[in-house]
């Protein structure tokens, strides 16, 4: 097997976690297309099934499985280690799409059951998947967090979803310094706004990237040395400028 | 469904209509729609008709790009399933690089097979090979009382889907029967011809390939009225290829965007005048060669946004067939009658038909079709009157105008175009009783009252 530039197996089976997710999609059909196999899991059976179908059209050569799972099970590990057991190719990668984002409510406060599932969703959920995944990875593996630029910084008006992805974000660095002795690439994606469910109809949006392409660019990601993406690339600019701003201005904005 | 009030358009972004927009994020929402009572509901695909049939002023208008997964393909009998939202762009890429492609495609990638199935969708081989819906096998159609129903070609209520504009309920998923391709190229080639007869007289020359499509200069006059370049192809073989030099390689594409709107002033009867008469001279010196299939299908997909160089007052695109008997009469009727009021055209085609749509309301018959874009003027009323004489001459030589591209036609006129309006609305009375789904072109035409 020959290793790509960057140390990356070019062949194995990835698992794609969370493939109702359209970025999570596109990131599958492109890994697909790579000559990858393709392991995914959602919380339905038939979101499984129909996503098996899609992949298998497009890349009938490749082979694609599921299993049913959620960032809430209390068995995570023993679900992705049942997994493990039926790829038809070593285990070479993963892609972290988990996520959910739920709104202050019309006081302007978040209800206590919204912070406790964003959490779920967007960190203690991925990170016990990840740090599973890990421990099976061998060198010329990798590992895909998709984050978001909102764990940058807390803003007033999505705080609940920042907070649990700046969790993640950290967790993804740790892990990355944990892995890197064993040759395994953790990539640490911060997508801005795309076009989803997540931001459809919603006002004060600018620059909304297509999913497709975030998709492809996070699989395309195992070509470059990068630790943490920006997709598209702006948005390192535009969360520098955020950052940079004193904590005291930052507090009387309204964003 | 909720959606949020919102003001859209077509292609021509000429009508823009308010409705409820939503976008449903997956199939289940598709499969249990939960209508409020009495609320109104037209699916739209990619919203690539000029006019205003993908959009329902009374109610809710949904979105379908996330109905868009391959469900299943048969390479032994070529029949690929999907989902109606599926865009022939992606269906292409996914399918030419296996060697398949469709069997009829419009002149744009970015249509939903949805929106191929609901207009009918004609192709450069339509004299050869018909429609988009002579090569659909089955459709799974959700009607009104929630039923699902996979209906076939032999059924009546297929013919009513087929070129139904969505209006006898949400199209989910059709079963296609596609075509094995040698390459992914085209042998192309191009002739000039000086007048309409002789464009009539090249186009009805197959030698050259079923793919044959002729671009009009509108505003040639007297003896040159008519005159065209004409575009025949044909999938290049593998060993055309060989000989031609060529490899069987995807080119880089190279997409450009219209920025943002033209002024209105931008395409007037003298920059469109000089630009066809310089075009002519350009195409005329190409001969054959080869091409790949997406800018040979799709020319103008290249350039993303193209309807912006129309401005914000929009156009529309007025697209007509002429019976066989006078047809060449009628198309000189109405290219001279839309030049003498002064509406200039950019973009004209002009194409053969061989043979009957298969549905109540397909827009093809044998003859000539003409497709003109017409820049919508401030004041638009002498346009809609100058169209309005330009149905009388339809209707005259036997022929009628495309519900995908039209935004003004009248019932009267619509009900003398298309004599098996009846029947569909037959059809539309047993599936849908209370009209639950409606569009603004449904509404104008009678088809949902």
């Amino acid at each position: 097997m020959t290793k790509h530039r960057t140390g990356v197996k070019p062949n194995g089976t990835v698992v794609i976690f969370g493939i109702t997710s359209p970025i999570a999609r596109f990131a599958a059909i492109t890994f697909a297309e790579r000559g990858y196999d393709i392991h995914v899991t959602a919380r339905q059976e038939a979101d499984i099934a129909s996503a098996i179908a899609d992949l298998r059209v497009r890349s009938p050569e490749r082979h694609v499985s599921g299993s049913v799972m959620s960032a809430a099970d209390a068995d995570l590990p023993a679900r992705i280690q049942t997994a493990y057991k039926t790829f038809q190719s070593d285990l070479v990668g993963a892609v972290m799409a988990w996520g959910s984002m739920a709104d202050p409510q019309d006081s302007g406060f978040y209800a206590g059951t919204d912070i406790a599932a964003m959490a779920a969703s967007n960190y203690t959920g991925p990170a016990i998947a990840l740090e599973t995944i890990a421990a099976m990875l061998s060198a010329g593996g990798f590992l895909i967090g998709i984050s978001s630029v909102a764990g940058d910084r807390g803003r007033q008006s999505n705080y609940g979803y920042g907070a649990a992805k700046a969790g993640f974000s950290a967790f993804l660095s740790g892990l990355r310094n944990k892995m890197h002795s064993r040759g395994v690439r953790v990539i640490t994606v911060k997508p801005g706004f795309v076009d989803t469910r997540m931001t459809f109809g919603k006002k004060g949006l600018f620059l909304v990237a297509d999913p497709k392409d975030i998709g492809a660019a996070i699989a395309n990601s195992i070509d470059c040395k990068c630790d943490i993406r920006y997709l598209p690339f702006f948005w390192r600019g535009i969360m520098s400028i955020i950052k940079s701003i004193p904590e005291a201005i930052f507090k009387k904005l309204k964003l | 469904m909720t959606g949020s009030l919102q003001e859209i358009g077509g292609w021509g972004r000429f009508p823009i209509r308010t409705t409820q927009l939503c976008r449903p994020a997956n199939r289940a929402e598709f499969e249990a729609p939960k209508l409020a009572r009495d609320q109104s509901l037209l699916i739209r695909g990619n919203g690539r008709s000029y006019g205003d049939a993908a959009v329902n002023p009374a109610g809710i208008t949904a979105v379908a790009s996330n109905l868009d997964k391959m469900i299943a393909f048969d390479p032994s009998s070529g029949i690929l399933r999907v989902e109606a939202g599926v865009l022939i762009q992606d269906l292409l890429q996914v399918m030419v690089r296996q060697g398949w492609f469709l069997p009829v495609v419009p002149g744009t990638q970015f249509v939903t097979i949805g929106g191929c199935i609901a207009s009918d969708v004609h192709g450069k081989n339509q004299h050869m090979d018909g429609d988009f819906g002579h090569h659909v096998v089955s459709i799974l159609l959700k009607i009104a009382d929630g039923t699902e129903i996979r209906t076939v070609p032999s059924e009546p209520l297929f013919h009513a889907t087929v070129g139904g504009m969505g209006l006898t309920g949400i199209i989910l998923e059709a079963d296609i029967k596609l075509t094995r391709i040698p390459s992914r190229k085209m042998m192309v080639e191009y002739r000039a011809s000086k007048d309409l007869a002789s464009t009539v007289e090249l186009l009805s020359q197959d030698q050259y390939g079923i793919y044959s499509v002729a671009w009009l200069d509108s505003m040639a006059t007297k003896q040159s009225l008519g005159r065209a370049v004409v575009m025949q192809g044909h999938h290049a073989s593998l060993g055309e290829l060989y000989l031609s030099d060529e490899q069987n390689d995807a080119p880089a594409s190279k997409t450009r965007a219209v920025p943002f709107d033209f002024p209105n002033w931008t395409l007037n009867r003298f920059s469109v005048s000089a630009f066809n008469a310089f075009y002519y001279r350009q195409q005329e010196k190409k001969s054959s060669f080869v091409q790949d299939y997406q800018p040979y299908f799709f020319p103008l997909d290249a350039v993303s946004g193209w309807n912006k160089i129309y401005g914000k007052r929009g156009f529309v695109q007025y697209q007509f067939v002429v019976g066989t008997d006078n047809a060449e009469d009628g198309v000189r009727r109405i290219i001279d009658l839309l030049r003498r009021r002064g509406f200039v055209s950019f973009l004209s085609v002009i194409k053969r038909f061989g043979i009957n749509g298969l549905g109540f309301l397909s827009f093809p018959t044998p003859g000539l079709t003409v497709a003109l874009d017409i820049p919508v003027p401030a004041h638009p009323e002498g346009l809609f009157a100058a169209l309005n004489d330009c149905d009388d001459i339809v209707l005259r030589h036997n022929g009628r105008v495309y519900l995908a591209k039209d935004a003004r036609l009248n019932r009267e006129t619509f009900d003398a175009m298309y004599p098996l309006a009846d029947k569909w609305r037959a059809i539309k009375r047993a599936v849908d009783p209370n009209n639950t789904f409606r569009s603004a072109l449904g509404e104008r035409l009678g088809l949902c009252s």
